[in-house]
Protein backbone atom coordinates (compact mmCIF):
# COMPACT_ATOMS: atom_id res chain seq x y z
CA UNK A 1 0.00 0.00 0.00
CA UNK A 2 1.36 3.61 -1.55
CA UNK A 3 1.78 5.83 2.47
CA UNK A 4 2.03 9.02 1.94
CA UNK A 5 4.25 11.12 3.99
CA UNK A 6 3.91 14.97 4.19
CA UNK A 7 7.58 16.43 4.44
CA UNK A 8 8.44 20.30 5.68
CA UNK A 9 11.39 22.45 5.50
CA UNK A 10 14.61 20.63 5.49
CA UNK A 11 13.30 17.76 4.80
CA UNK A 12 11.48 18.94 1.95
CA UNK A 13 14.39 20.56 0.85
CA UNK A 14 16.75 17.12 1.00
CA UNK A 15 13.88 14.92 -0.82
CA UNK A 16 12.93 17.91 -2.87
CA UNK A 17 9.33 17.09 -2.77
CA UNK A 18 6.37 18.31 -0.57
CA UNK A 19 5.71 14.32 0.48
CA UNK A 20 6.68 11.04 -0.87
CA UNK A 21 5.60 7.95 -0.93
CA UNK A 22 6.08 4.78 0.67
CA UNK A 23 5.44 1.07 0.01
CA UNK A 24 4.30 -0.16 3.55
CA UNK A 25 2.35 -2.90 4.23
CA UNK A 26 -1.01 -2.45 6.48
CA UNK A 27 -2.03 -1.56 9.41
CA UNK A 28 1.54 -0.42 10.41
CA UNK A 29 2.73 1.71 13.29
CA UNK A 30 4.64 4.99 12.86
CA UNK A 31 7.90 3.56 13.69
CA UNK A 32 7.56 1.44 10.71
CA UNK A 33 7.00 4.12 8.51
CA UNK A 34 9.96 6.17 9.98
CA UNK A 35 12.31 3.51 9.67
CA UNK A 36 11.29 3.16 5.79
CA UNK A 37 11.38 6.97 5.26
CA UNK A 38 15.05 7.03 6.50
CA UNK A 39 15.74 3.34 4.22
CA UNK A 40 14.33 5.34 1.09
CA UNK A 41 16.16 8.64 1.99
CA UNK A 42 19.25 8.05 4.20
CA UNK A 43 20.40 11.45 4.02
CA UNK A 44 17.41 12.21 6.22
CA UNK A 45 18.53 9.68 9.17
CA UNK A 46 19.89 12.56 11.48
CA UNK A 47 16.85 14.95 11.24
CA UNK A 48 14.03 11.73 11.85
CA UNK A 49 16.31 11.00 14.73
CA UNK A 50 14.97 14.58 16.21
CA UNK A 51 11.48 14.91 14.91
CA UNK A 52 8.16 14.25 16.11
CA UNK A 53 5.11 12.54 13.89
CA UNK A 54 1.78 14.08 13.44
CA UNK A 55 -1.12 11.91 12.42
CA UNK A 56 -4.04 13.81 11.22
CA UNK A 57 -2.42 17.32 12.56
CA UNK A 58 -1.82 15.87 15.62
CA UNK A 59 1.41 14.91 17.42
CA UNK A 60 1.43 10.64 17.89
CA UNK A 61 4.01 8.89 19.48
CA UNK A 62 6.43 6.38 17.53
CA UNK A 63 3.75 3.11 18.49
CA UNK A 64 0.50 4.88 17.22
CA UNK A 65 -1.13 3.19 15.04
CA UNK A 66 -1.64 4.02 11.34
CA UNK A 67 -4.56 2.16 8.93
CA UNK A 68 -3.87 3.85 5.64
CA UNK A 69 -6.46 6.93 5.42
CA UNK A 70 -4.49 8.85 7.62
CA UNK A 71 -2.59 12.41 6.91
CA UNK A 72 0.77 11.22 8.09
CA UNK A 73 3.44 14.16 8.58
CA UNK A 74 7.15 14.16 9.79
CA UNK A 75 7.43 17.07 11.97
CA UNK A 76 11.36 18.24 12.09
CA UNK A 77 12.20 20.36 15.24
CA UNK A 78 10.17 23.70 14.88
CA UNK A 79 11.01 27.18 14.66
CA UNK A 80 8.82 29.63 14.74
CA UNK A 81 7.82 32.78 16.35
CA UNK B 1 -14.91 47.22 20.16
CA UNK B 2 -16.02 43.45 19.16
CA UNK B 3 -16.62 42.14 23.20
CA UNK B 4 -18.20 39.01 21.66
CA UNK B 5 -15.02 37.12 19.98
CA UNK B 6 -12.45 35.85 22.82
CA UNK B 7 -9.70 34.59 20.40
CA UNK B 8 -8.71 35.31 16.97
CA UNK B 9 -5.79 33.22 14.64
CA UNK B 10 -4.02 33.61 12.14
CA UNK B 11 -1.98 32.94 9.59
CA UNK B 12 -1.13 35.61 6.93
CA UNK B 13 1.80 36.66 4.33
CA UNK B 14 1.17 40.43 4.31
CA UNK B 15 3.36 42.59 7.02
CA UNK B 16 1.12 41.87 10.19
CA UNK B 17 -1.65 45.41 10.84
CA UNK B 18 -0.71 45.59 14.59
CA UNK B 19 -2.85 48.71 15.00
CA UNK B 20 -5.68 46.36 13.77
CA UNK B 21 -4.79 43.70 16.30
CA UNK B 22 -4.84 46.42 19.28
CA UNK B 23 -8.01 47.85 18.29
CA UNK B 24 -9.65 44.85 18.02
CA UNK B 25 -8.24 43.34 21.86
CA UNK B 26 -9.59 46.24 23.48
CA UNK B 27 -12.28 45.11 25.70
CA UNK B 28 -14.39 47.51 28.21
CA UNK B 29 -14.03 45.18 30.64
CA UNK B 30 -10.33 45.14 30.41
CA UNK B 31 -7.76 47.18 32.17
CA UNK B 32 -5.05 45.62 30.28
CA UNK B 33 -4.00 44.80 26.62
CA UNK B 34 -0.62 43.38 25.82
CA UNK B 35 1.18 42.84 22.49
CA UNK B 36 4.12 40.77 21.91
CA UNK B 37 5.92 41.27 18.40
CA UNK B 38 8.74 38.61 17.75
CA UNK B 39 10.70 40.20 15.09
CA UNK B 40 13.50 39.20 12.37
CA UNK B 41 17.05 40.18 14.55
CA UNK B 42 20.16 40.90 12.21
CA UNK B 43 22.91 39.15 14.60
CA UNK B 44 22.64 35.85 15.58
CA UNK B 45 26.38 34.91 17.20
CA UNK B 46 28.82 35.12 14.14
CA UNK B 47 25.48 34.58 11.66
CA UNK B 48 24.28 38.33 9.78
CA UNK B 49 20.70 37.54 8.68
CA UNK B 50 19.46 39.10 5.54
CA UNK B 51 15.68 37.96 6.00
CA UNK B 52 14.18 35.38 7.18
CA UNK B 53 11.35 32.87 5.86
CA UNK B 54 8.68 31.01 7.17
CA UNK B 55 6.60 27.91 6.19
CA UNK B 56 4.28 26.12 7.95
CA UNK B 57 2.23 22.90 7.99
CA UNK B 58 -0.93 25.35 7.96
CA UNK B 59 -3.57 23.15 9.02
CA UNK B 60 -2.04 21.84 12.59
CA UNK B 61 -0.10 25.04 13.13
CA UNK B 62 -3.39 26.69 13.33
CA UNK B 63 -4.82 23.62 15.34
CA UNK B 64 -1.93 23.86 17.69
CA UNK B 65 -2.05 27.39 17.83
CA UNK B 66 -6.03 27.22 19.35
CA UNK B 67 -4.87 24.33 21.67
CA UNK B 68 -2.43 26.79 23.61
CA UNK B 69 -5.01 29.70 23.39
CA UNK B 70 -7.53 26.94 25.06
CA UNK B 71 -5.58 26.13 27.73
CA UNK B 72 -4.25 29.92 27.85
CA UNK B 73 -7.89 30.42 28.94
CA UNK B 74 -8.06 28.02 31.34
CA UNK B 75 -4.82 28.94 32.80
CA UNK B 76 -5.11 32.38 33.53
CA UNK B 77 -8.27 34.92 33.90
CA UNK B 78 -8.11 36.56 30.81
CA UNK B 79 -10.84 37.43 28.08
CA UNK B 80 -9.03 37.87 24.48
CA UNK B 81 -5.98 36.34 22.70
CA UNK B 82 -5.21 37.08 18.77
CA UNK B 83 -2.14 35.41 17.45
CA UNK B 84 -0.88 36.05 14.38
CA UNK B 85 1.73 34.57 12.69
CA UNK B 86 3.59 35.53 9.26
CA UNK B 87 4.59 33.19 6.82
CA UNK B 88 6.80 34.25 3.69
CA UNK B 89 9.59 36.34 3.87
CA UNK B 90 10.14 38.35 6.81
CA UNK B 91 12.87 41.06 6.47
CA UNK B 92 14.77 42.56 9.45
CA UNK B 93 13.12 44.64 12.23
CA UNK B 94 10.09 42.98 10.46
CA UNK B 95 7.49 40.94 12.86
CA UNK B 96 6.71 37.36 12.08
CA UNK B 97 4.53 36.70 14.77
CA UNK B 98 2.37 38.82 17.05
CA UNK B 99 0.47 38.07 20.33
CA UNK B 100 -2.20 39.64 21.67
CA UNK B 101 -3.95 39.42 25.41
CA UNK B 102 -6.26 41.62 27.27
CA UNK B 103 -7.34 40.88 30.84
CA UNK B 104 -8.75 42.51 33.58
CA UNK B 105 -5.65 43.13 35.58
CA UNK B 106 -2.16 42.99 33.59
CA UNK B 107 -0.53 40.40 36.16
CA UNK B 108 -2.24 37.20 33.48
CA UNK B 109 -1.60 39.07 30.76
CA UNK B 110 1.86 39.47 31.02
CA UNK B 111 2.17 35.97 32.33
CA UNK B 112 0.17 34.45 29.73
CA UNK B 113 1.97 36.35 26.80
CA UNK B 114 5.21 35.14 27.55
CA UNK B 115 3.86 31.51 27.94
CA UNK B 116 1.67 31.89 24.63
CA UNK B 117 5.06 32.89 22.67
CA UNK B 118 7.31 30.48 24.42
CA UNK B 119 4.81 26.93 24.02
CA UNK B 120 4.19 28.18 20.54
CA UNK B 121 8.06 28.02 19.82
CA UNK B 122 8.21 24.37 21.08
CA UNK B 123 4.98 22.79 19.81
CA UNK B 124 3.69 24.69 16.52
CA UNK B 125 4.63 23.27 13.30
CA UNK B 126 6.26 26.65 11.66
CA UNK B 127 9.75 26.44 10.99
CA UNK B 128 11.87 29.55 9.65
CA UNK B 129 14.80 29.49 7.08
CA UNK B 130 17.78 31.62 7.78
CA UNK B 131 18.78 33.96 4.89
CA UNK B 132 22.46 35.14 5.50
CA UNK B 133 24.37 38.06 4.15
CA UNK B 134 26.99 35.69 2.94
CA UNK B 135 24.13 34.39 0.65
CA UNK B 136 23.67 30.94 2.14
CA UNK B 137 20.82 29.95 3.57
CA UNK B 138 19.82 27.36 6.26
CA UNK B 139 16.69 26.19 8.38
CA UNK B 140 16.53 25.95 11.49
CA UNK B 141 15.63 22.74 13.34
CA UNK B 142 16.82 23.37 17.16
CA UNK B 143 17.57 20.41 18.39
CA UNK B 144 19.66 19.63 15.56
CA UNK B 145 23.33 19.72 16.23
CA UNK B 146 23.81 22.80 13.03
CA UNK B 147 21.50 24.34 11.46
CA UNK B 148 19.89 22.63 8.11
CA UNK B 149 22.22 24.61 5.69
CA UNK B 150 21.22 24.47 1.77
Amino acid sequence: MALKVLLFAAARQRVGAGSVELEIALPTKVAIVSSALVQRYPDLQGLVATSRWAIDQTFVDPDASIHGNEEIALIPPVSGG
Amino acid sequence: MNSLERSAIELVRDPIDTDRLLTRARRSDCGAVLMFLGTTREWTGENQTQFLEYDAYESMAISEIQKLVDEAFLRWPIHFVSIVHRLGRVGLGEASVAIVVSSPHRGPAFQAGEWLIDTLKECVPIWKKDFSATGSSAWLHPSAVAPEKS
